[in-house]
């Protein structure tokens, strides 16, 4: 299975502010945050998602959204094949996420948090 | 004198005995507390008169009152046994830095061991120099520091006999006529004055312990002509790098700014020291340590190890790229015990491991990278460790102590995810494991016994001149039998003695047989390690540890093929805390008869019995070998054998009819022990005395020793007073 390339174009050399840090946090990206200065934030293996995840095939093309609402967080599941979770349970349409706390797309663990990053793809 | 095996006071049982020209050292087993001490019994040469024995006492409580530190052995009390007083000092179960410097005669430690120690060596001097003692008074100063009175524990040091060194005997060292070792760390205005004693001669001492550790040998004093004391004064020390090319100049710098003849241009306190040594780590101004270095490569294959067990894990797991939750599987493979001995009690390696592997998601088959891919949180981690490795131990390489900080420092990965679910505090198990870093890193390698897991069995020397013991003489036939037993029929020896008739010098001269002619008859055979008792039962935390120790122990005994010495048997087959009795002998038992154990005991008379009745199925198991008491002509013949030792120890000229006639005197006036080890007590009572008083131009004499015990002051009590005009008629 050949590598997919990871979208460099979207990658800062230095340390960047932003309004939104989603965090990788299992698998071979584990530790890759993107830093997200406006919502929608859309998630997916495809390059033109703002939080491009190659490696993970149970992952769609394009899986899920972040989205504002009403001062909350939501997370919006895209029809993918393989789900969308909130912990255990599939998210259907959209669910309010609370920042800090991980949400699964394919096999791919994301936590979603404000502040800064240290290095990060945006 | 305290044997073996001997209860004091119903409270202290005697595991071990060691006897130096200036201490006797016990080792103790507190029955109450059922801790182990080291208890310190000064000399007759350090409690002669009343002035000495007040000055011991005075130095000591300073000791006690010096506070705790980590590089500082503790001393806890003094305590008076038949008037003479006692420190009781804790129990360090390791060999001391000259043990360790000693074992490569002329060879420096290497570099990074060379920082470790100064650093450790420092800290406890800055501690001592700055204590605050009660009444007001601010800082202790040692004396002289040299190698023997710095001993090691895993690696890292502890300085004992805090202000014991300052005393009138180091003058009376100076005069005698060999140099007493620790010259070569005095500092020419001490050699010149003894009782001077500051932070500045005490910074000499430390300077003088860097250049032995530097170049594999004290400082040279150049004995050519003349008063070698004044040379010593006279002369700077030979540069270390003309000792040995590879010192570092800021070493050799900083050691012989240490050792400088005057005290002005000397460093003016410890903390200078530490400043400069600091200032080098930070500035990397501290050369890398070379590759082959054994210590370091050892630690860094640790880490490689870890880093191995990860990437094979990650295959198996069809992961192919590696993460911290690889390096953790890693970490709990190749190093449980830092990890379990850092979370406590509250989670066990596998149940970390399990939730560990339940949270992995499936791998997905190997991709193509090019090499095998980190995870951004890997290159994060490591990062971090080598961040905790520059800051706690500039000069090492990387440790699975440090790996395993920066997870829990980084604190988001999947193992900090996982011991949070199992109620693992982890911000306070970082902390832990950042004080245990800083304290407990090793500063140097101590070689172990080389039995493998057998670090509670010292190896016996081949060795006839043990000092202070019964010289070995004549006992041809007790050591053929012994010999034929072990070798021939492969049977254990119960050595039956008592105190002082010669069953240490024997065990030493069987050393040598079985380092010399006994490969022939057992091929493989690696010689005798004696059984550590004290430290077996320091290190057990209950009895089942304790047993289990002993199990490896034998393992490492039986696997090594060499032969196992326990000194009075009785001792180990009495103990009725921290170690079953009764298991013990099963064990040992079984070892022998299952394993084919060959184990040389000693035992009193008395003892014997005692192991008759309580284990009979184990003394059926060993042969005994009875040890007689010598011939007089034996015993005169053993006594000119030590005679030169204790004319040059306490300078002193002994007549040989002064020899019969300590002989004759022994038998009345020493109990106890057995001849001729009581013959050999009374003698270097009344050198002492002799020495001390330097009566008679310091001869030895039959009416010399007429003379001091009509006096009476060698007598065991006034009950012999009676008895000293009948034997003065008789001679």
């Amino acid at each position: 299975m050949k590598a997919p390339e990871i979208n460099r174009a979207h990658r800062a050399k230095e340390p960047v502010s932003g309004k939104f840090v989603i965090e990788v946090m299992n698998g071979p990206e584990d530790g890759r945050t993107t830093v997200c200065d406006q919502m929608p934030i859309t998630i997916g293996r495809a390059t033109d998602n703002a939080v491009h995840l190659p490696y993970d095939h149970l992952i769609s093309r394009h899986h899920a959204r972040l989205v504002e609402a009403e001062g909350k967080m939501m997370v919006c599941d895209l029809k993918s094949t393989n789900g969308t979770f909130v912990g255990s349970r599939r998210v259907h349409g959209k669910i309010v996420i609370e920042r800090g706390k991980l949400f699964r797309v394919g096999a791919t663990l994301l936590c979603m948090r404000s502040g800064e990053a240290e290095s990060t793809d945006k | 004198m305290f044997e073996v095996g001997q209860t004091v006071e119903n409270q202290y049982l005697v595991l071990e005995r060691y006897r130096g020209r200036r201490w006797t050292l016990y080792t103790v087993l507190d029955r109450i507390s059922e801790n182990v001490f080291t208890v310190k019994r000064p000399s007759e040469s350090l409690r002669s008169d009343a002035f000495s024995a007040a000055l011991f006492r005075e130095r000591a409580k300073t000791w006690i009152n010096v506070g705790e530190c980590d590089e500082i052995a503790k001393a806890y009390l003094i305590k008076d046994f038949d008037g003479i007083p006692h420190l009781f000092v804790e129990y360090i179960d390791g060999p001391t830095l000259a043990d360790v410097l000693n074992l490569s005669p002329g060879k420096p430690l290497p570099v990074n061991q060379i920082i470790g120690l100064m650093k450790e060596l420092a800290n406890g001097m800055r501690f001592l120099h700055t204590a605050r003692l009660p009444g007001e008074s601010i800082g202790v100063i040692h004396g002289v520091l040299t190698p023997r009175n710095i001993l090691t524990i895993a690696g890292n040091i502890k300085i004992t006999d805090v202000g014991l060194s300052i005393s009138m005997q180091q003058r009376a060292d100076a005069s005698a006529g060999s140099l007493p070792d620790r010259i070569h760390y005095m500092a020419p205005e001490q050699i010149e004055d003894p009782q001077r004693a500051d932070r500045l001669t005490d910074i000499y001492s430390f300077g003088a312990v860097m250049y032995e550790a530097a170049t594999g040998a004290p400082p040279t004093i150049n004995v050519r002509r003349g008063d070698p004391l004044i040379e010593a004064v006279r002369l700077d020390p030979v540069s270390p790098s003309l000792r040995n090319r590879s010192c570092p100049q800021w070493l050799e710098e900083t050691i012989l700014k240490c050792m400088a003849r005057k005290p002005e241009n000397r460093f003016q306190s410890i903390d200078q020291i530490i400043s400069l040594v600091n200032d080098l780590a930070g500035n990397e101004g501290i050369p890398q340590v070379s590759p082959d270095d054994k210590g370091e490569s050892e630690e860094a294959s640790r880490v490689a190890r870890v880093r191995g067990v990860a990437k094979k894990e990650s295959r198996r797991l069809d992961h192919y790229y590696l993460g911290v939750e690889h390096v953790m599987i890693g970490l709990l493979n190749e190093e449980e015990s830092v990890v379990v001995s850092c979370l406590g009690d509250m989670v066990t390696a596998d149940q970390v491991l399990e939730k560990m592997l339940s949270r992995l998601p499936k791998g997905e088959g190997p991709w193509y990278w090019d090499g095998i891919r980190k995870t951004p949180r890997y290159e994060r981690v490591m990062k971090l460790a080598r961040k905790i490795r520059r800051a706690y131990s500039p000069s090492d390489r990387m440790l699975p102590q440090h790996l395993l900080l920066a997870i829990l420092e980084e604190g988001r990965s999947i193992p900090v995810r996982v011991l949070r679910e199992l109620g693992v505090d982890v911000g306070t198990v970082a902390e832990n494991l950042k004080r245990e870093i800083m304290r407990r890193r090793p500063a140097i390698v101590v070689p172990d016994s080389g039995i493998p897991g057998a670090r509670f069995a010292g190896v016996v020397p081949c060795t006839t001149d043990v000092p202070y013991c019964v010289p070995f003489v004549g006992r041809r036939s007790e050591l053929e039998r012994t010999r034929d037993l072990l070798l021939n029929d492969r049977k254990g020896v119960l050595l039956v003695g008592d105190a002082g008739v010669g069953k240490t010098a024997l065990v030493h001269e069987l050393a040598c047989v079985a380092s010399d002619g006994a490969p022939a008859l057992e091929p493989g055979l690696t010689g005798i390690f004696q059984l550590r008792l004290a430290a077996l039962l320091a290190g057990s935390a209950d009895g089942e540890q304790a047993l289990s120790y002993l199990g490896e122990m034998l393992d490492g005994i039986v696997g090594a093929h060499a032969i196992l010495l326990i000194e009075d048997i009785p001792t180990l087959l009495g103990l009725d805390i921290k170690m079953p009795a009764r298991g013990a002998a099963e064990i040992l038992g079984d070892y022998i008869l299952s394993k084919g154990l060959l184990v040389v005991a000693s035992a009193l008379p008395s003892g014997y019995a005692f192991c008759e009745s309580n284990y009979p199925e184990l003394v059926a198991r060993l042969e005994i070998v009875n040890l007689r008491e010598p011939s007089f002509e034996e015993m005169l013949e053993m006594l000119a054998a030590a005679k030169r030792r204790f004319e040059l120890e306490h300078s002193v000229n002994i007549s040989d009819d002064a020899l019969a006639a300590v002989l004759r005197a022994s038998e009345i006036f020493v109990s106890g022990s057995a001849l001729p080890g009581k013959a050999f007590e009374l003698l270097d009572r009344i050198c002492a005395a002799r020495a001390c008083t330097r009566a008679s131009g310091g001869a030895l004499e039959q009416e010399t020793i007429t003379a001091a015990c009509v006096e009476g002051a060698f007598s065991d009590g006034d009950k012999q007073a009676s008895q000293n005009e009948d034997w003065v008629l008789n001679t």
